[in-house]
């Protein structure tokens, strides 16, 4: 029973959270209502047994990526009229309409479909308990997963290298 | 604790390593000695693209085709898609050298960058895990949009690069939620074991699956440029330089549809008639909107845009022939996409080669009297365009032939024919620009610029290269058209 008062109060919080990033107004809000989907998220992330997740969603997305897109918006600094210009009625009316489509059709399928388990696969939940989710990330990152590891170190690479490039062409 | 490490070939992995190394070499060569000579940096990265090529010739797909659990996949398929797309890259890479207006950009970025989207490429189609495809193709994204805003300076160029980059992102966000959705499923994102989950217990019907389906068609249309997700393609082809357009109308198409043919490869057989009618719907789309919209065309850049949409229509055929099957439609799939490289990149090189410093030749009324003013270049034109439209005796023509025909084998009667229809459509949009090369005055155009820059040697290279292929492809189909059947297509 607490479980469950705990999913709810958590999905509450990261569905609330993300309505307010689209309806507020002030970006800067948007930036702030953010980090509480984020928090809920990790929360959910926590209930589900996977602690090393939970961890890193708080310190990377709460954290870090929510601190670069504070200093973004708070660089560009958007005064009320620029705001203002963005005003889009039809596509915001359009855009309603389909993610309301999008999401009676998600609430459909979770109601009709019966939901799967998932395959079992080295770490079941008795054995995750038995030697923590850290040690079972690390060794399938090793193992199982190593490739898309090591591609991920390569995609990131090309970030960093794409970013010093635009930024080095506007120094120019 | 012993950890078990996965089982590697490594000589199947090592097309993809010299690439990877090769693009960081480049990138911290040009970083510790940027004074040396830029023609260097481009004779290595030639040399890299060779060297990979000739690694993954020399790798003979064995029984053994899965390496790190299915993670990477090599077999006769991957074997010349990784030639296809090292091609590809090669072409545009001295296609960069001959450009005039990229001689001033930094040598060691740009080469990287084509480098490491080779790379993407590779991965995503060297993979039957849906999480690899993922992580490829936002590696060759990447590093695409930030080449599609090489040149600074340039309102076009930035353009260009942002709206690419908010389109894709777009994109990749429907491609990982289908993904996720499939998963979700199915309970894996290895496409063995999706199909085998597939058959027996059927959740094929499951909404959440085909929702997911169709996203993650979606998101791999998008990169394809298929409608109705192609609006990006003409203005991103028009603002980016010229080389990266050429590299960005043959590489990540060939990377896409080599991972959409193992998903349907997967699921194909057990999703059927939605995806179905789905294929068909975006095939005759594709074409016709590509074809159509061509026709009106003033800028050279666009119309090739839209070509290269309505060539993208073609091969969805192929696709929703191996949807129903066919072995076939995989070897014409190969054989097509490796022809379409080659007349797409000496069309692009055309382009390039016409062009002088500071100003491109980019509209089609440019092109009016080259055959008196350019003779040899305006031959070279002219035999692409003629083998873009598939007009016999070159190597478009037979390439179209066999796709079709594949179609017409698995019993589709109408979508082939709706191709040909297509097809001498754009036969009047292709020979409209042969007929201005020789039927029209030049105007008055600059008397011989541009191919007397440094990069000569390049364009030169890369023309005879791609109409040498064209007209061989055109006359002697039948040695590679064998090659192209044999390189199957495996999951296990």
């Amino acid at each position: 029973m607490a479980g469950q008062l705990f999913f709810y109060f958590l999905a509450l919080l990261t569905v609330a959270g993300a309505v307010a990033v689209v309806a507020l107004p002030n970006p800067l809000y948007s930036v702030l209502s953010l980090v509480a989907t984020f928090l809920g998220l990790a929360g959910l992330y926590l209930s589900l047994n996977a602690q090393f997740v939970a961890v890193v969603q708080v310190i990377v997305y709460a954290g870090a990526i929510m601190m670069l897109f504070l200093f973004v918006v708070m660089l560009i600094n958007l005064g009320r009229e620029e705001r203002q210009a963005l005003r889009l009625p039809v596509q915001k009316l359009a855009g309603t309409i389909i993610g309301l489509g999008v999401f009676a059709g998600l609430v459909n399928l979770y109601a009709t479909t019966p939901l799967l388990t998932g395959a079992k696969g080295l770490f079941p939940a008795a054995r995750l308990a038995e030697v923590g989710s850290v040690q079972a990330v690390g060794r399938l990152l090793v193992t199982q997963y190593v490739l898309p590891f090591q591609a991920m170190a390569v995609l990131l690479f090309v970030g960093i290298v794409g970013a010093v490039v635009l930024a080095r062409r506007r120094a120019r | 604790m012993t950890i078990p490490f996965p089982q590697i070939h490594w000589a199947y992995l090592l097309p993809v390593l010299l690439v990877v190394g090769g693009a960081v070499f480049v990138l911290m060569w040009d970083a510790f000695f940027p004074q040396r000579e830029r023609s260097f940096l481009v004779t290595l990265t030639l040399a890299v693209l060779a060297s990979a090529l000739g690694a993954s010739l020399a790798a003979q797909p064995g029984s053994e085709a899965a390496s790190m659990g299915g993670m990477y996949l090599y077999d006769g398929f991957t074997r010349f898609v990784f030639a296809l797309i090292l091609l590809s890259s090669f072409f545009s890479v001295l296609l960069s050298a001959a450009q005039r207006s990229l001689e001033e950009v930094p040598a060691g970025d740009y080469l990287g960058l084509i480098l490491f989207a080779t790379s993407g490429m590779m991965l995503m189609a060297a993979t039957r895990s849906l999480l690899m495809v993922f992580v490829g193709l936002e590696i060759f994204s990447l590093a695409l949009y930030v080449l599609a805003g090489f040149l600074r300076g340039q309102p076009e160029g930035n353009e260009a690069a942002l709206k690419y980059f908010l389109l894709g992102s777009f994109a990749s966000g429907f491609l990982l939620y289908g993904m996720a959705l499939i998963f979700g499923a199915t309970g894996s994102v290895d496409l063995m074991e999706i199909a085998q989950r597939l058959t027996t217990s059927p959740p094929s019907r499951s909404p959440a699956f085909l929702l997911g389906l169709g996203f993650v068609v979606v998101g791999l249309g998008f990169k394809v440029a298929a409608a109705p997700f192609y609006m990006w393609t003409p203005d991103v082809y028009e603002g980016s330089p010229t080389a990266v357009t050429a590299f960005m109308s043959v590489g990540p198409k060939v990377a896409a549809f080599a991972a959409f043919f193992r998903l349907l490869l997967a699921v194909g057989p057990r999703a059927g008639a939605e995806l179905d009618a789905i294929l068909w719907v975006m095939a005759v789309l594709t074409m016709t909107a590509g074809n159509v919209s061509a026709i009106w065309q003033s800028n050279i850049k666009r119309m090739l845009a839209y070509s290269s949409i309505a060539h993208a229509g073609y091969i969805l055929v192929a696709l929703a022939a191996v949807r129903r099957g066919s072995d076939l439609a995989t070897g014409s799939f190969l054989f097509y996409m490796l022809v379409y490289a080659l007349m797409n990149m000496g069309a692009f090189c055309v382009v390039v080669a016409a062009g002088a410093r500071g100003e491109e030749r980019t509209r089609i009324e440019d092109y009016a009297g080259l055959g008196y003013t350019r003779p040899a270049l305006a031959a070279a034109m002219a035999l692409f365009m003629v083998s873009l439209a598939g007009i016999p005796p070159t190597g478009g023509f037979v390439a179209k032939f066999y796709l079709f025909s594949a179609a017409v084998k698995v019993g589709f009667v109408w979508l082939p024919v709706i191709a040909v229809l297509n097809s001498v459509v754009s036969v009047s949009y292709y020979l409209r620009l042969v007929v201005l090369m020789y039927m029209r005055e030049p105007g008055e155009a600059p008397a011989r610029p541009g191919l007397l820059g440094p990069g000569w040697s390049y364009a030169l290279a890369a023309l005879v290269l791609a109409a040498a292929g064209v007209l061989n492809f055109g006359i002697f189909p039948s040695s590679f058209f064998e090659l192209a059947l044999r390189s199957t297509l495996l999951l296990n």
